[in-house]
């Protein structure tokens, strides 16, 4: 276990997606199956029953270790993590820790986990005093359901691959069947013996890149214009009579579109098409809001099914009847895209041609994009090939204008536990009638000499200090740029800023020159 | 048991100058400059310039003269022994922080006070091992004095240190390790593994080299070929190296901090550092108490670091205690060890 905790603790700091995996590469090498399989289990995100609270947790540490709840809190205060904070003071520092991790899951964690408070809370003392601080942590968050990693589902999957010696979309297929954590299922999963119904892969996503400049002198009948769709990006793969949904952030998805599966059923050839995911209701996209209520959900019930229909847009076919046809132009792939899916069901659409004469009106179109739940239009040379990831080419991405207002600085904070950091979490109001309400809240990415400036500010102008949250009198003004508004009841001012950020400091401007609240009600009602 | 005067000054107190000795007219690490410092050890909080005599342990007297100057006027005490100021007896005891570290004993009528400086309990090869003195008034240091605040075995954390260095050395990478040139540097220095590839410091931590090397203390032959480090060094640097042009240049370069700050994950992410190592030459919190429980003293003065706590603390468990303050309290205890 010490080993587990251990590489997760290394990957939580580092941010090089390379070293991370490399990370978990070395774990998975050095682990015995039956190690390996728990670790496998969890990383999948796959979680226990919760047992209790953090604060629980506190009150078992202040009782075995005796110490007093000024002293823990004081330490918190510093530390900023509950779970942290009760690992450093109850881990062990020695060598001690032994446990392994298929024996704190079979032998602890699972079978206790119906156990009287009394029973349970035994049990997690003597286990926190087998273990080392890393180890103590990942229990903590395990026993509390907040166990979460910095390791991706695709990340896992390239890393077993690699250590394997097995492609990776084979290792994501056998993942995405229910995975049991015992050593036989991890053998398998390694197996490097590959069976007939593992053929059925997607290609490399291919990526678009930001929009140059330069392309708008190009002659705009060499490109394909469509929405930049704002849903999950997936490839289709009709196989045999088979259909499978590949999302490229997660892999193979299986019986979570039960719609586009039917719709796919029909097609009367093979092919793997590329598109994304859309809730889509009454001919029209629903917000990203809607599709990631209808993923998050375990099982797809029918009133999610009802609330939240999905659709699957096409924009490119990959493949034809068993052949690549990636190095066919796009023009070509997209008349045969037309042809394939005219015999299709109701929830695969092809994803419309944007049709406009210059760029100019491009342009305009473009700032429409969020009536269509787009975040702009992607350009598509016509006559290019499908290339693979990472090749810079054919495909641009015209993001459309992020949406400003100039709004006034409320209240600020600093990052929980760094007491000595800059104050970089900024909430911003803006006036409704002669007062100013709060509309959103941002991280501060100014540099070091405007953050010295907000800091000498907050110094000078906090009014009141309610825990963390400086109030500051109402002075400094910001241009703030968000993506998108939502509609919102748990919001004060009645919808959700999509992305908030800051854009600059204002100091040239005063308080009146931000804006007013109807603004955004006047943005939200164009939608 | 001695009988102090109610009436009488205690015999050590803080004035505008320092920690300071009224009868025996001396000084124990002052900020200013005065006619006789007593000196704990070369870090920068306590040995200050300019006073017109010092005393320290034998083995801290060249670190000293390269910190404050060749010409001071320098008294040394071996470990153990006494000398006699004005009537007041001072003996220095091995305090394991760095290379000449020293707990001041001072003893005046049969009333006996020591003043821990800087202290570690953990095992060093640069030092002599902390010794806990017996006496009736403890002067502590608290860097770390809270209970999260745990030291990992350092054995494993030199390993865990040679282990990232080799990993790296065969990615092709340079390694390069943040840690205050005196002390830590050569602390870790003595672990390294030197057959993983060539070491280099830089010029402020070699010179610091030659003092340790001159007491005795084994170090690993380092890289004085002039130009860029190869891959698979491993480069030893003060902290104030990071985000300079220094660690820019070695493009291909992994970074990493050794301090006991390491301990909290977020004190990790905003050193910005690839890893963080947890090794410090500062008691942990079982050390605190224990250096207490060994003193068994009736009253314990803190100072340096996290002093409320640990007054509240020893005082709840049944120990007279107070806080020592000195200017060094008003900067956060995390910026202070940062500076030495
Ligand atoms: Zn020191
Ligand atoms: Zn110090």
């Amino acid at each position: 276990m010490k080993a587990f905790s251990k590489m997760l603790s290394l990957v939580s700091r580092m941010s090089d997606s390379g070293e991370k995996r490399s990370a978990v590469m070395d774990y998975f090498r050095k682990a015995e199956s039956p190690e390996a399989a728990w670790a496998v289990w969890l990383l999948s995100g796959n979680k226990i029953k919760k047992w209790t609270t953090l604060r629980v947790l506190q009150q078992w540490c202040l009782d075995t270790t005796q110490l007093p709840n000024w002293l823990f809190e004081e330490s918190y205060n510093l530390a900023g993590d509950l779970a942290e904070t009760i690992a450093l003071i109850v881990g062990q520092t020695g060598e001690t820790d032994t446990m392994k991790l298929k024996m704190l899951m079979e032998e602890i964690l699972i079978p206790f986990s119906q156990a009287d408070e009394i029973v349970k809370k035994d049990i997690i003392i003597k286990t926190w005093k087998s273990l080392d601080t890393d180890s103590v942590y990942v229990l903590n968050k395990l026993l509390t359901g907040t166990f979460k990693t910095k390791i991706s589902q695709s990340m896992l999957c390239k890393a077993l691959a690699e250590v394997g010696g097995l492609q990776e979309s084979v290792v994501m297929h056998r993942l995405s069947h229910v995975f049991t954590p015992t050593e036989e299922s991890y053998n398998a999963l390694m197996s490097p013996i590959t069976q007939e119904n593992e053929s059925s892969r997607p290609f490399p996503f291919y990526q678009g890149f930001p929009m140059d400049p330069a392309i708008q002198t190009t002659d705009i009948q060499e490109w394909q214009a469509e929405w930049m769709w704002n849903g999950f990006r997936a490839q289709l793969i009709h196989h045999a009579g088979e259909v499978f949904i590949w999302s490229e952030e997660e892999g193979l998805m299986v019986d979570r579109f039960p719609e586009i599966e039917q719709s796919a059923q029909i097609l009367s050839e093979d092919g793997i098409m590329d598109g994304v995911i859309l809730a889509w209701k009454d001919g029209k996209p629903l917000p990203l809001s809607a599709l990631q209520k209808r993923i998050s959900s375990a099982s797809v019930s029918n009133k999610l099914l009802k609330e939240f229909p999905v659709v699957f847009i096409a924009f490119d076919i990959l493949s034809v009847a068993g052949s690549d046809c990636r190095s066919q132009p796009l023009f070509w792939r997209r008349q045969y895209l037309n042809q394939i899916l005219g015999l299709s069901g109701p929830d695969i659409l092809v994803s419309p041609v944007l049709e406009s004469s210059d760029w100019q009106q491009l342009e305009l179109l473009k700032e429409q994009a969020h009536e269509h739940c787009a975040n702009g239009i992607v350009l598509k040379r016509k006559d290019s090939p499908y290339l693979e990831w990472k090749q810079k080419g054919d495909w641009w991405e015209w993001k459309k204008n992020p949406y400003t207002v100039t709004a006034v600085l409320l209240y600020a904070a600093k990052p929980r536990g760094k007491h000595y950091a800059n104050f970089t979490e900024l909430t911003f109001g803006l006036w409704n009638d002669l007062e100013l309400v709060s509309f959103a809240k941002a991280t501060s990415t100014l540099n070091h000499v405007e953050n010295a400036y907000v800091n000498n500010f907050v110094r000078r102008y906090t009014v009141e200090k309610t825990g963390p949250v400086y109030t500051v009198e109402p002075k400094l003004i910001f241009e703030i740029a968000f993506d998108d508004l939502q509609p919102s009841s748990r919001h004060k001012i009645g919808m959700a800023v999509i992305r908030p950020r800051i854009v600059r400091l204002r100091n040239d401007l005063d308080i009146y020159h931000a804006d007013e609240i109807e603004r955004l009600i006047h943005i939200l009602k164009r939608k | 048991m001695p009988m102090t005067d109610p009436l009488s000054p205690p015999l050590l107190q803080i004035n505008e100058n320092g920690l300071f000795c009224q009868v025996g007219n001396f000084y124990i690490d002052p900020w200013r400059s005065v006619d006789f410092a007593v000196i704990t050890h070369g870090h920068s909080d306590h040995a200050k310039a300019h006073s017109r005599a010092y005393l320290c342990a034998k083995p801290s007297a060249s670190i000293l003269r390269i910190r404050l100057g060749k010409h001071i006027n320098l008294q040394t005490l071996p470990y153990g022994e006494s000398i006699t100021h004005n009537g007041v007896k001072i003996s220095l005891h091995p305090a394991g922080h760095i290379l000449g570290s020293a707990q001041v004993r001072v003893e005046y009528k049969g009333e006996v006070w020591v003043v821990t400086g800087d202290y570690k309990r953990e095992p060093d090869l640069t030092c002599d091992p902390f010794e806990p003195v017996p006496c009736h008034t403890l002067v502590t240091e608290s860097t770390f004095g809270l209970p999260i605040f745990n030291w990992p075995n350092p054995e494993e954390v030199h390993k865990d240190i040679n282990a990232w260095w080799d990993y790296n050395a065969i990615q092709g990478k340079i390694c390069i390790l943040f840690a205050y040139s005196l002390g830590k540097a050569q602390r870790l220095l003595s672990q390294l593994d030197a057959n993983i590839g060539p070491i280099h410091t830089n010029p402020a931590i070699s010179a610091i080299n030659k003092a340790y090397e001159a007491e005795g203390v084994y170090l690993p032959n380092l890289d004085n070929s002039s130009g860029d480090a190869r891959p698979g060094s491993l480069l030893i640097v003060p902290p104030s190296y990071l985000n300079s042009r220094f660690t820019e240049s070695h493009y291909i370069n992994t970074t990493a901090h050794a301090s006991g700050w390491m301990a909290l994950k977020g004190m990790q992410i905003q050193n910005r550092s690839d890893r963080g190592f947890v090794l410090s030459d500062h008691a942990d919190w079982k050390g605190l108490l224990q250096t207490v429980e060994d003193c068994n003293p009736e009253k314990v003065l803190v100072t340096h670091g996290f002093v409320e706590p640990l007054v509240k603390y020893l005082n709840e468990t049944g120990v007279q205690a107070y806080a020592l303050n000195t200017p060094y309290q008003a900067e956060s205890p995390i910026l202070r060890e940062q500076n030495e």
